[in-house]
């Protein structure tokens, strides 16, 4: 049988593959509580229109996964993101190059559902590759 | 009897308290780490939260500390700010094996950017 960790580790995994890697944006529904807190990007509505922003920007991108641990309610993921520099990106014209970026995200899952987002992310490193510098 | 996720815990959170091990916390694998040191001063080291699975040990530390160098194109501010460090740790009867660490800087930049500082809206991180 499936301890809860397995169970969180499985819902967060899926939300980041159906969400940030497929782009399917109304997956909010199904995977986020009502009661959601977004402590990165203001609400819901803010991390779909930022997770839009990245995709007209780098329409290849993709998201893998390195590391994940479940402790309780809390999942915390350590990831990569890689992808080419195709569109506007605050302000910035498209340049063609490619970035390959860490970030951290914690979730917090009750009940099968996301109730909470916190993501960190290494802007220096991306600006430095986005710019080729 | 204390498990072993609470033994790990405690082998690391001594281990970031302990101010002769600051050199090695200042240690990544990003391009900037220097500068970042040189620019934020007086620095303060704080365990926030830590996660364990089986030998392996993630901490988040909050660094307090104040902007007084030049900082990827931004000029010192006399700030004092709150930078994010993850650090992953290996642990093997209570022995740190091997260690990563990692800045945030998504949210370090928004603190001392001109341009974050005149509009708070985009005070944001990623």
């Amino acid at each position: 049988m499936e301890s809860l960790e397995e169970k969180n580790v499985e819902v967060v995994s899926k939300f980041i593959d159906v969400f940030w890697n497929d782009s399917d944006f109304d997956a909010t529904e199904r995977f986020l509580s009502e009661d959601y807190q977004e402590l990165s990007y203001g609400s819901k509505e803010g991390l779909k229109k930022f997770a839009k922003t990245i995709l007209d920007a780098f329409p290849d991108k993709q998201y893998s996964v390195e590391e994940i641990i479940a402790q309780g309610e809390k999942v915390l993921v350590r990831m990569e993101v890689r992808g080419t520099h195709e569109g506007v990106f605050f302000g910035t014209a498209p340049t063609g190059n490619q970035i390959d970026v860490t970030l951290y995200r914690r979730y917090r899952v009750v009940d099968g559902k996301i109730t909470e987002h916190h993501g960190w992310i290494d802007m220096v490193t991306m600006w430095s590759q986005i710019r080729g510098s | 009897m204390k498990s072993i996720e609470q033994k790990h815990m405690d082998t690391i959170t001594a281990f970031i308290k302990n101010p002769s091990n600051e050199n090695i916390l200042n240690q990544t694998n990003q391009f900037f780490t220097n500068q970042l040191i040189e620019a934020f001063v007086d620095r303060t080291y704080e365990v926030v939260e830590t996660f364990t699975k089986g030998e392996k040990v993630i901490a988040r530390i909050l660094i307090t500390g104040t902007h007084r160098g030049m900082f990827a194109g931004n000029t010192a501010t006399d700030k004092t700010v709150k930078i994010t460090q993850f650090r992953e740790f290996h642990v093997v009867d209570g022995e740190i094996i091997n260690q990563h660490g990692w800045f945030d800087t998504g949210t370090l930049l928004p603190q001392i950017k001109i341009e974050y500082l005149l509009n708070s809206k985009q005070s944001k991180s990623i």
